[in-house]
């Protein structure tokens, strides 16, 4: 098996797609150990995905079960449209929709801040290299779910922006979009704070 | 891209994926060219690195140990649903829940009108039982009905949660299929309840005062339903009033003093011919079943 690590630092399994193709097979026909063996793999990237979105860490757990049962229950209707990790991430985020609705929990629409965000901080003026990270990922976890998603599954998953769109089920340019949206965000935040200060 | 004052393109749209290396060599090669001569750039660059690097705090933690656990407790002696023997009552179990889960989404003013106009056509009817033959009214009002009420069962301007529809593991064709039975089984129920109110007061039997009506319901239904998912409901209802219309107007001159002609010949025909408009129906299904997904695609963009 061999193994990748990111920029940041996280280690990424870059297993063949035909193992992982094997395993949801074995899976679907009833096998346990397969599905230890999927949690074996992706507990960290699915429940760090699941952190990033839900509101809060008892929900994202719960997601995570809801994603395993769903895995276990689904199995079978993988077709190899998608990557296996494709599939898995968007029965993931089927699983936060649902848990959100069942819950009746917020899932703000991710494009409502775009109206507020049509002046800002110009690109030349650095606003989030000067913030703590801490501080920083307070702010990115109060950013609407439909940005926070995307930041996860492209700069901490790897996805590209194709199969980010696939998993959330958006056209392309939606995932830019709300990239760029998340980002004029931030700087907007951080800039309105300066200017009190200042 | 926009352009920069370099003379080049700002890349700011494509750091994201040039960070985490989904970019091909060329796209990268480009980018990394584009950073040399570009502050900007570069200056959104380390933002997204910091936004990277934050974004992890988030998602850094592992799992409690519990969680496996929890799923086998969960799971129990429960197989994999395709390993599941599919039983009549298990499918009849699962439709029934779907019909449940969309009865709240279709629009509640569909069974009011519906009914509503389906008792006053049963009025007008009775009450000019002496005049006209009872079983035409019915059949000029139950097929306008059911076409009316399909036109608005589907579709971003009929479903103010289409995005949480779609992130549900029901197929879209599935979705559509439930809120049809929903609506054309309620007008036809409602449309057999004023058909034996009709045959009991008429004295006319029942099956011949039902196909007056069930042929032209089924095709006029199916082909509102299509025209609602190409153009949009209001299309829809116009053109079916319109073919109304149009068969209402040459019912009322028997003897062609219009001056319709051939059209009114087509037309007067045309509708009497069930095994027809059963085909025509079912075509159009197949049209608004195939169409469905890629209407919900494009109502997102």
């Amino acid at each position: 098996m061999a193994q990748a690590m990111t920029w940041t630092g996280r280690i990424v399994r870059t297993e063949p797609a035909d193992e992982d193709e094997r395993l949801v097979r074995r899976i679907a026909s009833g096998d346990r150990a397969a599905l230890e063996d999927l949690y074996a793999r992706y507990r960290r990237p699915l429940f760090g995905f699941l952190l990033g979105i839900a509101p809060d860490a008892a929900t994202a757990e719960e997601i995570l079960q809801d994603t395993l049962m769903a895995v276990w229950q689904g199995a079978g209707g993988f077709e190899g449209r998608a990557t296996f990790r494709q599939w898995l991430f968007g029965v993931a985020r089927r699983q936060a929709y649902n848990a959100v609705r069942r819950k009746r929990l917020p899932w703000a629409d991710p494009d409502e801040v775009e109206a507020a965000l049509a002046s800002g901080p110009s690109p030349e003026t650095e606003v989030l290299t000067g913030v703590g990270l801490e501080d920083l990922a307070s702010r990115i976890r109060g950013l609407p779910s439909g940005q926070r998603e995307v930041l996860v599954l492209t700069l901490i998953e790897g996805f590209s922006y194709e199969e980010t769109a696939a998993i959330l089920e958006v056209p392309l340019g939606t995932v830019r979009s709300r990239l760029n949206t998340a980002r004029r965000t931030l700087r907007h935040q951080l800039a309105a704070e300066m200017e009190d200060l200042a | 891209m926009t352009t920069g004052r370099n003379g080049g393109h700002h890349v700011g749209s494509s750091l994201p994926a040039f960070l985490n290396g989904t970019l091909n060599a060329v796209e990268a090669a480009d980018i990394n060219d584009h950073l040399a001569v570009c502050p900007a750039c570069c200056s959104e660059l380390a933002e997204w690195e910091v936004i990277a690097a934050a974004t992890g705090l988030l998602a850094a933690a592992a799992p409690p140990a519990r969680v496996p656990d929890a799923v086998w407790a969960a799971i129990g002696d429960t197989r994999p649903a395709s390993q599941q023997r599919q039983s009549a009552s298990w499918l009849a179990s699962i439709a029934w829940q779907l019909l449940l889960g969309q009865l709240p989404l279709v629009r509640s003013a569909i069974w009011i009108a519906s009914a509503v106009t389906m008792l006053a056509g049963c009025l007008v009817a009775v009450l000019l039982s002496g005049v006209v033959e009872s079983g035409l009214v019915l059949a000029m009002v139950a097929p306008l009905v059911a076409a009316i009420g399909v036109a608005f069962i589907y579709g971003p301007e009929n479903d103010a949660g289409l995005e949480l529809s779609l992130a549900t593991p029901t197929p879209p064709q599935l979705v559509l299929a439930a809120r049809l039975t929903l609506v054309y089984g309620f007008d036809l129920a409602v449309a057999v309840l004023a058909t034996l109110v009709l045959s009991a007061q008429g004295g006319t039997g029942l099956l011949p005062l039902i196909s007056l009506w069930l042929g032209p319901m089924l095709f006029l239904s199916a082909l509102t339903l299509v025209l609602s998912l190409l153009w949009g409901s209001t299309v829809a209802v116009i053109a079916a009033m319109g073919l109304w219309l149009l068969r209402l107007v040459v019912a009322l001159d028997p003897g062609g003093s219009l001056g319709l002609g051939l059209l009114a010949e087509l037309d007067g025909t045309f509708w009497h011919r069930t095994p027809l408009l059963i085909a025509l129906a079912a075509l159009c299904l197949l049209l608004a079943f195939v169409y469905a997904p890629r209407q919900e695609r494009l109502s997102l963009q």
